[in-house]
């Protein structure tokens, strides 16, 4: 069966070439992208009644595009703010009932030591990678993780 | 009391009596010399005598005289050189009617009558001798009997107004002094000018007598004597008497004179002195005495008021003198902290402004100086006796210190509380003849940096300047604190500047190192773009690698600005001169950049007014281009970043007097008028931007500030609702 992947990834000039490694690489891959945190929380509900096979993080994130009636944050987002954004999407998932055993890459240019300052360790859920010229590596993380 | 009119007809008994009261009660007062007169008139006498008796414990006491009268015809009677007859003394020994047993008894001149016993109100006794009328007929003495029945009554009343009328003069001397001192207290000189005028009011109700005024301004000092009042009027600043006698003035009336202490609660203040005045012998009797009393009494009182009003005086004026003297001090100390220059030397200047503070304050003290403590050698007891190092500072107002003092000053430095040491404590060291002193220890906090010693003459230290010496050593504890805290600030700030300064440079380095390899993707990429011809798609992916790697170029060039503005240097223009064709190419290139870069899926727009630009006709401006195009990129960037979904962002171009613009005009993320000036600072973002999109590091139009500063140009900001124009002005060469 075509797995399903989800991206989360603001930058348009990355989402693109990786969405088309990813169904060149997996025959028949669904792949959703979403461009922000706002989207990605709003498309939780869509993700319960049909969870993706892989979610594909990236850690900074923009909270919304700018528009005219653009959401206001949640006092989370606002306090947490914006460097640390993939985290905080990969803890709602890790604490949702049907969405924690979802496998999470967080695909992101910060240093794994970045991301466990102050001793706080990754969701259990979650893998790491960091964004390099050589995308196999990412590949490889996923096809362990879907097998 | 005027002559009273000699009448042939001779009133009746109550009359005579009606008139003696009116001597009393009358609307002007009369005296004992009237009544005198009333008694010699009534009775017929030639001439009549008003004695006191001597008080019980005056054993070789003589009768006083109160008041003689004699007839007009005859001659004056000098009181001062009369003495008590036979007959008189008689009547005040039996206290009955005495007659003379023999002639030849004679009172002024005149052959004696007879003498009365008189008792007098107060439980003073006395006596009335009648003389010159050859004998006493029984009418007389009948009527003299009937006049003594209500003579006390009289006498009472003739002496409480006599003393009543003392008493308001003299308190409306005071209160003449009252007004006289205004907002500051009189000083002593003015103060004993209106003391003088009261005790020449006393003078004057004791037959010119001479008046002394003794008065000491603590309890512990001794009296020191003040002649007014005096005939001369002379004022001596040396005790006249015995200071330790006249602490405690004889209560007895007699012919060298009288005396009263200036008692105020349980105050002794001095003593008020009376003396005959010069000449004859006179008397000063027990009903003159009582006229000193409330006197000495006003006089104590106002002593006393005037001290404590010259002491909160001299207390108010030290605390404004200090107020003075700290602004100064702080003056100096804020200098002496911006300045440069050895520390030390600093030190020195701040220590020597502290000590000319306090002597101004606290002008008692004879000398004064400043222990400071080694540095980085904070006090310790150990509990061996050891006493701490004290290095000596405030050259110059320390010579005169005492041995006391310094030891004094190193006790207050370990137990960082202040000691005070009186002239009279048990503590008075060997050092100390007399005198105070006060030691406070400099420290803020448990950390301690010397002490503050003052020493002056005098049982205790002047009231306040416990507190002076508290205020001057937290402000030197102050100054020492931050002395410490600035020298270690500098050492971190030197330290900071050479951590910045080096990763500047490490900064530039891969700027340089970055930019390169980019240009040359670029201008490859470029040519590839040229030479070839591809499918719509492959042309997009170029344009899109040749967009990312000009802008990955200018990061680069805004990490070397940012390094360079981080190292305090303005960056350095290269500047040439360009055209309107030069700025089409050079906007239309950026605006391509950013649309290739630009989500497709917003449908955002970027164009070049081309006409504006065309409008600098032949004109060029003078700039650094690789400055300008990282300029307009950076505010296109800020547009894609910040636009919303299908809007437009347009470039223009417009000549206006010398100046030459490029506008940036797009429609998004508000920006509100009131962050409008502070746009430019570094790390500044705004809220609504940070809250919506969270990216960006606020250094973007910092950087295009210090480049088109560097251009002599400027950035302007004309936001307008959800619009926002971002304007570059050069000047047209």
């Amino acid at each position: 069966m075509a797995p399903h992947f989800v991206i989360v990834e603001d930058d348009h000039l990355q989402k693109g070439p990786l969405e088309d490694r990813l169904k060149l690489t997996f025959a028949g891959a669904e792949v959703t992208t979403l461009s922000s945190e706002y989207q990605f929380r709003e498309h939780l509900t869509t993700m319960r009644e049909s969870p993706p096979d892989l979610v594909l993080l990236d850690v900074m994130l923009r909270w919304t595009l700018p528009a005219p009636n653009a959401p206001a944050p949640p006092p989370d987002v606002a306090e947490g703010g914006y460097y640390r954004a993939g985290l905080r999407c990969a803890n709602l998932l890790q604490a949702d009932e049907q969405l924690r055993k979802v496998p999470v890459i967080l695909y992101t240019i910060l240093e794994r030591s970045d991301l466990e300052r102050d001793n706080k360790a990754l969701p259990a859920n979650s893998g790491y990678v960091g964004k390099s010229g050589d995308v196999e590596v990412l590949l490889r993380k996923v096809r362990d993780l879907i097998s | 009391m005027s002559a009273l009119p000699v009448t042939t007809a001779k009133p009746p008994l109550h009359s005579w009596l009606r008139r003696l009261s009116l001597i009393a009660l009358g609307d002007r007062p009369g005296s004992v010399a009237d009544a005198a007169e009333l008694i010699g008139r009534a009775t017929g006498s030639g001439g009549t005598v008003l004695w006191e008796s001597p008080q019980p414990s005056d054993d070789a006491g003589e009768l006083c005289v109160l008041a003689a009268w004699r007839h007009p015809g005859g001659p004056r009677p000098n009181e001062t050189t009369l003495r008590a007859d036979q007959v008189t003394r008689e009547a005040d020994l039996r206290r009955t009617l005495a007659l003379p047993k023999r002639v030849g008894v004679s009172l002024m001149g005149l052959s004696v009558d007879g003498a009365l016993p008189v008792d007098y109100a107060d439980g003073s006794r006395g006596v009335v001798t009648l003389c010159g009328a050859g004998e006493l007929s029984g009418a007389a003495f009948d009527t003299a009997t009937e006049l003594l029945t209500i003579l006390p009554e009289v006498f009472t009343v003739i002496r409480e107004r006599r003393t009543l009328a003392l008493v308001n003069a003299s308190d409306a001397i005071l209160h003449q002094a009252d007004l006289a001192s205004g907002t500051q207290p009189l000083t002593r000189e003015e103060l004993l000018d209106y003391f003088e005028q009261v005790c020449a009011k006393l003078s004057e109700a004791l037959h010119g007598a001479q008046i002394s005024l003794y008065l000491r301004e603590c309890e512990l000092d001794a009296l020191c004597g003040y002649a007014v009042g005096s005939p001369t009027g002379r004022r001596s600043d040396s005790a006249a008497v015995d200071p330790t006698e006249a602490r405690r003035p004889s209560p007895k009336p007699d012919a060298e004179g009288i005396s009263e202490s200036l008692i105020n609660g349980n105050h002794v203040w001095g003593v008020l002195g009376c003396r005959p005045a010069p000449g004859p012998p006179a008397y000063f009797t027990h009903s003159e005495r009582s006229l000193l009393r409330p006197v000495a009494a006003q006089l104590a009182r106002y002593w006393e008021n005037w001290l404590n009003r010259r002491a909160i005086f001299e207390e108010n004026e030290s605390w404004r003198h200090l107020a003075d003297g700290i602004t100064d001090f702080n003056k100096t100390l804020a200098d002496a902290l911006r300045r440069g220059g050895a520390a030390t030397d600093r030190q020195a200047e701040v220590v020597a402004a502290a000590l000319r503070v306090a002597s101004s304050v606290v002008p008692a003290a004879t000398a004064s100086a400043v222990y400071v403590a080694p540095r980085g050698r904070p006090p310790a007891l150990t509990g061996r006796g050891e006493r701490p190092s004290l290095a000596l500072a405030g050259v110059g107002e320390c010579h005169d210190i005492s041995p006391a003092a310094r030891a004094q000053a190193e006790t207050a430095y370990l137990a960082r509380t202040q000691r005070t040491t009186n002239g009279t404590s048990p503590d008075a060291g060997d050092g100390l003849d007399s005198g105070w002193i006060v030691s406070t220890p400099i420290c803020v906090g448990h950390q301690a940096y010397g002490a503050l010693t003052a020493e002056g003459p005098g049982a205790v230290p002047p009231p306040n300047s416990a507190q002076v010496y508290d205020i001057l050593s937290d402000q030197l504890g102050l100054y020492g604190h931050l002395a410490h805290t600035m020298d270690e600030l500098k050492a971190v700030q030197r330290e900071l500047k050479a951590n910045l300064a080096e990763q500047a440079g490490a900064m530039e380095d891969l700027k340089h190192q970055l930019v390169s390899p980019l240009r040359a993707a670029t201008d490859r990429t470029d040519l590839v773009l040229r030479r070839g011809r591809f499918d719509s798609k492959t042309q997009r992916e170029l344009e899109a690698a040749r967009g990312l790697c000009r802008k990955a170029s200018r990061v680069a060039m805004s990490a070397g600005v940012f390094a360079t503005l981080s190292k305090g240097r303005l960056p350095n223009p290269r500047t040439e001169l360009l055209g309107s064709g030069d700025l089409q190419r050079m906007l239309i290139a950026a605006a391509a950049d950013c649309q290739i870069l630009s989500d497709p899926d917003l449908h955002r727009r970027f164009t070049v007014d081309r006409a504006s630009v065309d409008g600098l006709g032949r004109r060029c401006v003078q700039v650094d281009s690789s400055f300008l195009q990282q300029c307009v990129g950076n505010l296109l960037d800020n547009a894609d970043k910040y636009s919303y979904p299908e809007t437009e962002v347009v470039v223009t171009a417009a000549v206006t007097g010398p100046q030459f613009a490029i506008r940036v005009a797009s429609t998004g993320v508000p920006l509100p008028l009131d962050d409008r000036p502070r746009c430019l600072e570094r790390n500044w973002r705004g809220e609504a931007a940070r809250r919506l999109t969270g990216e960006g590091s606020g250094i973007g139009l910092w950087i295009v500030d210090h480049l088109m500063k560097s251009m002599k140009g400027r950035v302007e900001l004309e936001p307008a609702g959800e619009s926002l124009t971002v304007a570059l002005i050069l000047p047209l060469s």
